[in-house]
């Protein structure tokens, strides 16, 4: 009885909720018209993301990264720190460290002596930003330069802050910013890869790098990065055999296509179109890249600006003079990795040899970017995954020391792309070691990054395993103060 | 009989309710993934016509409500039932239309609160049995929403403060007032426009007022907003450049921020420390306060129409790019890519986008001789890229008839500043790139002269600059050879000129052998190679050690065994005629620390042995360095005799990985065996980060001849 009083206050019974029901599922109907693929099962058209993006006019159109593998030291480069100078030898004030935590190479050390540059400091253009002479060159070139001083991360260890900075999660798998970048803008030349990444190791303490850097994650796999290798076949696999002509490839090509095209018909398999694509690619790439990396017609006032090196293949020197000939050519991302920077001992020397890598290519790169006008649309980063702390690792003696891995403060620097030129952002404590002024972390820097290349870095997302992933996850916000 | 069906206008209408309700609540679930078909768009736009007659029927029900002794309740359920489906397609419309325009917190807070206002309206109806208090306080929840909805409704069409908009001051450009203080002519605005809807009399938040100078200089709750001395580091400063996130940031996140312009404006402000009662005629023209506050012009404001997708898609291919500057914009790039693909034909079909061709990049094309009237046809070209395009002045002199030019690239092409001076036709041409080699000063000066308004980049001089090359290459097949080894030397840059020595001393550019083409060595050498060439200096040098093996003994003894860590293949490692990678791990290297190495090495009596030289591994952070003493005896069975041994270098520093001969000539005496004794370092030097530690010493081969 009570049942029956319930439904009729509610006005319902079997029959009205069946009737209802029908009226609920035909709207439900009616609204998935306007979800075209909601009920297909198909995911979301890559080419309709692709139209949305850009989301606002961007101001960097390529990005050249010129990443310093094993972390070269801020107080040897951009953070100056007399304090430690001062301070020579008596150990690291707990009120600065804090309990941070180190890494087993100096946790168990009894002693953190403070140690500063074995390099001396001067400022240098009219942004008055301080450089170590280690870096002559760039020097010169200051007033391009967006140095930020305070960037931190949360890795302590090589492989996983790398892998953050480029992947924006410490464990690997998720794909890199070129690829995101690749996915998100594509190519602008569709001969060449939207992507590519050049190796160089200095005579430094190296640390590796694996492909899962330029790994495209879950992204469809032609937003890999490509990378160059040091051969005379800078993209293996590229040229032609031996006595086969361009005309017996383009026949092979077009019957292979024919056949994929066979099989496309019969799977709708989207990954057969994607390859036919690649396969063309490939062939338009046979006449792209000798044309590009061939150094051969540079005019001597090039070699002279990257110095000799830039012709001897697999240096840094080569490898910036070609990430400046790629860049030039479309290519969205090009990413270097120059190893050698890790000192944990034996500083002062490793890291004369290294800045020597890397100081006047990387100088070159701005200036000869600079004088073809495409500064302003080419953004130019340099840095490496982490800093490297203010005491010494190791045994202490005035003309020789050694630094361990420190995330809490370090430098990098940008230019060009629509970063403010002669800019100095940032600032650390005396001791250098942790920020106190406008902190940077790296999905800040990866969103300022999306900003200037015109992404909205919370809107850029792909749904992956039922949740959409970002480069930022679900942090950064863009630091405007760095954006011209 | 049953009655199986009857038609029943309000089972219609409650079961239409139902529809909206359901397809309400889906556009919300899946908003971010609505595509609206062009008719739906029509619909939404019916949203501000629509959202009337809700407004009326509430308030009709609601009065209905309180009046209800008076009114049969069948009109109340009525006008409930009208309200609520007004409601519903009002709301279904409003978010057909938010698709199309609307984004942000306003569009969102009215779109909730209508969206409250509808579920609070559609209980009232279906949930009739519900006590009349309960009914009421969901009557007044509907009147509320309703009125909450409207206002934001408003806000969106008509703007913020729309009502009292005509007694506020109309915002007009004027001419500014020289003899006006500059606070009043420059800074004054800005605060009128972004902080006194807060500040000012009667909304003093923050006990702030900022709408004249007399308030401002007195400042708020925390004190004067400008600290002069350090007026970089005034309370108003700080607040305008807190992170947005931050609380205490101004203005506060959900208000219009600060432009660009303005916060510049601020800075300059403050940094210029002015007097308060300075005048703007007491600024200089160019102060940049000045200049700042010159209305800027937008440069991204095109108003030509945009091509259809249609024409940009056909023009586009695998060597020409061509794209709007970011979707919406009118204004088209066109990029072209590989110079052999390239069709000078080509560029006549971009008159199809004429209009919209804003940037133009021609980098590498071979444009010799290409006629380039075309590029007239693009009245609103504004960027052209032509470096390395082997451009003439007679070209040159069509770019000049491209008034809309703002940014010209034409470095890698040889050009006069005569054929220049063309420019000078350009007056809004702002960059110019004309890096190419060989230019006087004198002739840059001259063209920036004629091009005052134009940043020249004239790029690297590398006249200016002297540096050294980079150390030739030394190619040889193998380390150690039997009778001769053939040598190449090689150097990157053209025109270099190698010069080498044998004996390890360090080439010179005078005296030093000339590199002409492949070596032939035959006994064992040091080689040094350095590069030279005018306007560089001399290269480091390149060096390589070759070892000639010659005898082999016949037996031989370690006197101690090598670290067990290090221990190679034993004695055998070191005449197996390979020389091994600069690695002391490789495993084949013989490592001495604790004891000496020492060998007895048995000759076959036929053979005399003239030479014997030392493969050893110098790597002093790894602690391997030269012996500290070496000796070598020669004997025969009679007894051993010890020779003058030969000069071990000392390691003054830490240096890379690398690898060291000790050679040194035997007597010409009659022998048959060779001891050989290495005492590795006992106590490394003082220099060294492990001074006082124990040293190593590593060989891997030992060659008699």
């Amino acid at each position: 009885m009570e049942k029956e009083q319930l439904e009729h206050g509610l006005h319902h019974n079997r029959r009205k909720f069946l009737s209802k029901l029908s009226v609920g599922v035909g709207s439900l109907a009616l609204g998935s018209l306007m979800v075209p693929d909601l009920l297909s099962g198909k995911p979301k058209d890559e080419d309709a993301l692709m139209k949305m993006l850009p989301h606002f006019a961007p101001k960097a159109k390529r990005v050249i990264y010129l990443f310093q593998n094993g972390a070269p030291s801020q107080l040897e480069t951009f953070d100056y720190k007399p304090l430690l100078h001062k301070n020579f030898g008596l150990d690291l004030p707990e009120s600065i460290r804090n309990g941070q935590r180190l890494t087993g190479m100096t946790a168990n050390q009894e002693r953190f002596p403070l140690v500063g540059s074995y390099f001396d400091f001067q400022q240098y253009g009219e942004s008055r930003a301080w450089i170590s002479s280690l870096f002559p060159h760039l020097s010169s070139v200051v007033d391009d330069l967006c140095i930020v001083k305070s960037m931190h991360t949360e890795a302590i260890n090589h492989d996983p802050a790398l892998t953050f900075f480029q992947t924006g999660a410490q464990v690997g798998n998720r794909p890199s910013m070129g690829s995101w970048l690749s996915y998100g803008l594509g190519s602008e030349n569709e001969n060449l890869p939207a992507f590519c990444v050049l190796l160089s190791r200095g005579k430094g303490n190296g640390q590796g790098v694996y492909s899962k850097l330029w790994s495209n994650g879950f992204l469809d796999a032609k937003h890999q990065g490509v990378q160059f290798s040091n051969s005379e076949d800078p993209v293996l696999y590229l040229s032609d055999p031996k006595a086969m002509t361009r005309e017996q490839r383009r026949k092979m090509l077009d019957h292979l296509a024919a056949m994929n095209e066979l099989n496309f018909s019969a799977y709708q398999d989207p990954q057969i179109t994607t390859k036919i694509q690649q396969y063309e690619m490939a062939f338009r790439m046979q006449t792209a890249v000798p044309e590009i990396t061939d150094v051969s017609k540079e005019p001597d006032s090039i070699i002279k600006l990257y110095g000799p090196d830039c012709l001897v293949p697999g240096t840094y020197a080569a490898n910036c003079l070609l990430a400046r000939k790629l860049s030039e050519n479309g290519v969205r991302f090009v990413q270097l990795y120059h190893q050698g920077w890790d000192a944990h001992d034996n500083l002062p020397n490793q890291m004369l040899g290294q800045a020597k890598d890397v100081d006047q290519a990387s100088a070159a790169l701005i200036t000869d970017l600079k004088q073809r006008g495409l500064l302003d649309e080419t953004l130019v980063i340099w840095g490496g995954e982490f800093g490297r702390t203010n005491y010494c690792q190791g045994k202490l003696v005035p003309s020789n020391y050694g630094r361990d891995h420190h995330p809490k403060a370090f430098s990098i620097f940008m230019a060009g792309g629509g970063v403010k030129s002669g800019m100095v952002y940032g600032e650390t404590d005396e001791f250098g070691y942790n920020i106190t002024e406008n902190p940077v972390h790296v999905h800040d820097f990866q969103a300022t990054i999306m900003h200037l290349m015109g992404i909205n870095h919370e809107k850029f997302t792909y749904k992956h395993l039922g949740r959409r992933y970002r480069l930022t996850d679900v942090h950064g916000s863009v630091v405007h103060d760095l954006i011209a | 009989m049953p009655i199986l069906f009857r038609f029943s206008w309000k089972t219609v209408l409650d079961n239409l309710l139902l529809g909206y309700t359901v397809l309400i609540f889906f556009m919300l679930w899946f908003e971010p993934q609505l595509e609206l078909p062009v008719g739906l768009q029509v619909v939404g736009r019916t949203h501000p016509l629509l959202l009337h007659f809700p407004i009326v029927l509430v308030l009709i029900a609601t009065i209905l409500g309180f009046l209800k002794p008076a009114v049969p309740s069948s009109y109340q359920r009525l006008a409930w039932q009208l309200s609520a489906h007004l409601l519903a397609l009002t709301v279904l419309t409003g978010l057909l239309l938010k698709q199309q325009d609307y984004e942000g917190d306003t569009a969102s807070l009215h779109q909730w609160w209508a969206i409250g206002t509808y579920v609070a309206v559609l209980l009232i109806y279906t949930l009739q049995f519900l006590p009349a208090a309960f009914k009421q306080a969901l009557t007044l929840l509907a009147a509320a929403g309703l009125i909450g909805a409207g206002h934001f409704g408003a806000s969106l069409t008509h703007g913020e403060n729309f009502i009292t908009g005509p007694l506020a001051e109309e915002p007009e450009f004027k001419p500014l007032d020289e003899q006006d203080l500059v606070f009043n002519q420059l800074i004054q605005p800005v605060l009128d426009q972004k902080c006194v809807t807060c500040h000012r009399a009667g909304k003093s938040k923050g006990e702030l007022q900022l709408d004249n100078l007399e308030h401002f200089k007195k400042g708020g709750k925390s004190g004067p907003l400008v600290q002069w001395g350090d007026s970089i580091e005034s309370l108003l400063s700080e607040r305008i450049h807190l992170p947005i996130a931050e609380k205490e940031h101004m203005p506060p996140n959900n208000k219009p921020q600060l432009t660009v312009t303005e916060l510049e404006r601020i800075e300059l402000w403050l940094a210029a420390e002015l007097p308060w009662d300075a005048k703007l005629s007491s600024l200089e023209a160019s102060h940049p306060l000045r200049l700042n506050a010159v209305p800027q012009e937008d440069e991204n404001k095109y108003t030509f129409s945009p091509a259809t997708s249609n024409t940009i898609e056909n023009l586009s291919t695998f060597f020409r790019r061509v794209a709007p500057l970011y979707p919406d914009s009118p204004a088209l790039e066109v990029a072209y890519y590989s110079s052999t693909n390239f069709d000078p034909a080509s560029l006549s079909e971009l008159k199809k986008i004429a209009p919209q061709l804003v940037r133009l990049q021609l980098n590498r094309m071979p444009l010799a001789g290409v006629d380039l009237n075309v590029l007239l046809d693009f009245q609103n070209l504004e960027e052209l890229r032509l470096n390395f395009t082997d451009f003439d002045s007679e070209q040159l002199a069509i770019l000049a008839g491209i008034p809309s030019l703002k940014k010209l690239a034409l470095s890698g092409n040889s050009l006069s500043e005569a054929d220049l001076s063309e420019l000078t036709r350009l007056s809004g041409l702002k960059e110019l790139y004309l890096w190419q080699p060989g230019w006087e000063q004198s002739q840059k000066d001259k063209l920036q002269d004629l091009l005052p308004n134009t940043v020249i980049d004239f790029g690297f001089d590398p006249g200016e600059v002297t540096y050294a090359l980079n150390a030739p290459e030394i190619m040889v097949d193998s380390a150690i050879f039997s009778s001769s080894a053939q040598v190449i030397l090689k150097h990157p840059v053209q025109g270099t000129e190698i010069r080498y020595t044998l004996d390890g001393q360090e080439p010179d550019s005078i005296g030093s052998v000339i590199y002409t083409g492949p070596l032939s060595i035959s006994a064992s050498a040091e080689i040094k190679a350095r590069a030279f060439a005018p306007g560089w200096y001399g290269s480091p040098s390149a060096e390589i050690l070759l070892f000639r093996s010659g005898i082999r003994p016949v037996s031989q003894t370690l006197n101690f065994s090598p670290n067990r860590y290090y221990a190679g293949k034993g004695a055998a490692t070191l005449f197996d005629g390979v020389k091994s990678a600069p690695s002391h791990i490789s495993g084949a290297w013989l490592g001495y620390t604790d004891d000496p190495f020492d060998i007895e090495m048995q000759l076959s009596p036929n053979q005399t042995a003239k030479e014997i030289a030392l493969s050893i591994l110098y790597h002093e952070g790894a602690y391997i360095f030269p012996p500290e003493q070496l000796d070598i005896w020669i004997g025969t069975a009679a007894g051993w005799k010890k020779i003058k041994s030969p000069d071990v270098p000392v390691s003054k520093e830490t240096g890379p990985i690398r690898f060291g001969m000790i050679k040194t000539v035997l007597p010409e005496e009659n022998f048959d065996r060779i001891r050989v004794r290495m005492q590795p370092i006992k106590r490394l030097p003082k220099w060294h980060p492990g001074a006082g530690a124990q040293g190593w010493v590593f060989i891997d081969e030992i060659l008699i001849n």
